[in-house]
């Protein structure tokens, strides 16, 4: 589907479908504070999540069918949980109450798209078993303490064991629920260059692995973790993707599972815009000078970027492409940083001290724009698609491959 | 506006704008905050409280109104502090980006990161500029808005720092802190 397709296809029967599951996704909200505030006090209480379906929902999201979980079904509409677009509307929903609800519950996760997307059969039936035996959280190991997210740049190193086996050896920063987590994927070099970079499913608790909580500003219930991987054994059938030939693994997965989750980034961001603005109506009913406070036409603002974001997840389950995805995910946090400055401003300079939800909604925010890469990475890879023709503004007459602008 | 300190800031001599501005820019927040005679617990309020050694920002531990009235933290002198510590933000962030690669170079010699530098240390200066410029008290409303362009600033360079400034003991939580002071000084008029 071409990205004017896709600009189309929004206001047809995707968005009827997409409106039907953001009904339910709002209703999963509504049940969800209470829970909310104990995680944010007791971030070991993440189990608490599963009182809720809404993280139920997202603890099976994309799970294929095969391993006998049912669809979700709202009047004529069934959904799976494997598209971005299923994905976002969910996570925007529940961020709304509160993006732990739905980054610290367990599930698939970002590892799940990774699986279904890479995986084997055998590597599928050991993943999905383990997170169909019981609630189960993944971990997604990619960011290093000296190079970020470049995944160019990876230094964990696939090393050879004495007795032929194959050991991981370095440090993942960054890394959501690792301490939680029963199974997750460590991205590791096995040789110099993009090609030798591969992903390896792994069991936890594994001996040569310890993840370490981090503390945070924000997003605490998450509980972002050191890992020290100190020979780390694994074996061949761990490398995902290893019927694929080289170059369709490792570091190319890993950027189309990128594309495909930073609309769902964008989402938690529009989320925490979304939800300071309900609390700016709990707590200052309206009619209020939203002209003073720098609101003026913040619903339309946070409208439009929903848009963007929703054909966003569109594009990246039709073409795997991710530029929208970034300029979705650029907005959407900038949006969320903006506008929770905004409603803190409006309830006046103590309300954050006395509301402790703005609080954490202003922490929050900040976190947001660390997840798949800053606004500045965002960015550029929107000026990427710009001129690589990928990407096409919408006073563009001709969205032409042979028009676009050709940069070095 | 008045920022209620404890009891022994009133006996010292008060450090003028420019040596509170200087001293935050040369070794951050906290010690800005010592400069200006507040001690752990002292900037707080019903809700929170600032801790310093290291600096946090925390819950207060119960909702008893702080002591008030020894002593005042000007609006003035609270813009020069948070200009110092945005200064000392933009000298760890050059620091930091300076140890850190891209490629085969320095994520500080990357364009765009320049870029944004040269926004934040642009913004800065017009601060400080304005802060020169007005003769007298602060107005509320610039008072307000020049808060929210030092905040604006500070977000955009722990942006640049990356997740690092996401952690409590990384440099975002002086940022958050600084940011807070606002408000904190509300609660302290409050009283």
């Amino acid at each position: 589907m071409t990205e004017r397709g896709l600009r189309t296809s929004c206001c047809s029967d995707v968005e009827e479908h997409l409106a039907a599951l953001r009904g339910r996704a709002r209703e999963w909200g509504q049940d969800l504070g209470r829970t909310s505030r104990l995680i944010q006090q007791h971030p070991h209480d993440v189990t608490r999540l599963l009182d809720h379906e809404g993280p139920r929902w997202a603890a099976a999201a994309g799970i294929p069918e095969r391993y006998g979980v049912p669809p979700l079904r709202v009047g004529p509409h069934r959904y799976t949980g494997a598209t971005a677009a299923e994905r976002v509307v969910v996570m925007e929903e529940l961020a709304r109450v509160d993006p732990s609800t739905i980054v610290a519950a367990p599930g698939p996760s970002m590892s799940g798209v990774l699986v279904a997307e890479i995986a084997d059969h055998a590597q599928q039936d050991r993943y999905y078993t383990r997170l169909l035996d019981a609630p189960t959280w993944t971990f997604f190991a990619l960011t290093e303490p000296a190079h970020g997210s470049d995944a160019g740049a990876l230094e964990t190193a696939v090393t050879s064991c004495d007795d032929g086996d194959m050991a991981l050896v370095g440090e993942k920063r960054y890394v959501g629920n690792a301490a939680r987590a029963r199974i997750g994927v460590v991205f590791a070099r096995s040789a110099p260059g993009p090609l030798g970079v591969g992903a390896y499913l792994v069991d936890v608790p594994a001996t040569g692995l310890t993840a370490t909580p981090l503390q945070t500003i924000g997003l605490r219930p998450v509980e972002l973790c050191h890992l020290s991987l100190e020979h780390l054994r694994v074996g061949p059938e761990d490398l995902l993707g290893r019927h694929l030939r080289r170059s369709r693994r490792g570091l190319h997965a890993s950027v189309s599972v990128f594309n495909r989750l930073r609309p769902g980034v964008a989402a938690l961001a529009l989320g925490v815009a979304a939800g300071a603005l309900d609390l700016l109506d709990r707590e200052q009913p309206r009619p209020r000078p939203l002209a003073a406070s720098g609101l003026t036409g913040a619903r339309e603002r946070l409208a439009a970027v929903r848009r963007l974001t929703v054909r966003a997840a569109l594009q990246a389950d039709h073409t795997g492409d991710g530029a929208l995805a970034s300029a979705a995910k650029a907005t959407a946090c900038r949006l969320a940083e903006e506008m929770t400055l905004d409603v803190s401003e409006a309830l006046g300079p103590a309300a954050r001290f006395e509301v402790p939800e703005l609080d954490r909604l202003l922490r929050d925010a900040r976190g947001i724009e660390f997840m798949e890469g800053t606004s500045n990475i965002q960015l550029l890879a929107v000026a990427h698609g710009l001129t690589t023709g990928r990407l096409t503004p919408p006073s563009t007459p001709t969205p032409s491959r042979q028009h676009a602008v050709r940069v070095g | 506006m008045a920022l209620a300190v404890g009891p022994h800031r009133a006996q010292a001599q008060a450090p003028t704008d420019e040596t509170v501005r200087r001293v935050a820019a040369a070794d951050g927040l906290e010690a800005g905050l010592r400069c200006v005679g507040i001690r752990s617990g002292d900037l707080a309020g019903p809700t929170v409280r600032v801790s310093l050694g290291p600096l946090r920002l925390q819950p207060s531990p119960s909702s008893a109104k702080q002591p008030s009235g020894a002593g005042d933290l000007q609006p003035r002198t609270l813009l020069w502090l948070r200009l110092g510590a945005s200064a000392h933000l933009m000298h760890t962030t050059v620091e930091h980006l300076g140890g850190r690669h891209l490629g085969d170079g320095l994520l500080l010699h990357n364009p765009v990161v320049r870029t944004q530098l040269g926004l934040a240390a642009a913004d800065q200066l017009v601060v400080e500029a304005e802060l020169e410029e007005q003769v007298g008290p602060v107005d509320p409303h610039s008072a307000r808005r020049l808060h929210r362009t030092l905040t604006d600033i500070d977000r955009l360079l722990l942006r640049l720092l990356g997740a690092w400034s996401f952690l409590d003991d990384g440099p975002g939580t002086a940022a958050l802190v600084s940011e807070c002071l606002p408000g904190l000084a509300a609660q302290g008029r409050d009283d």
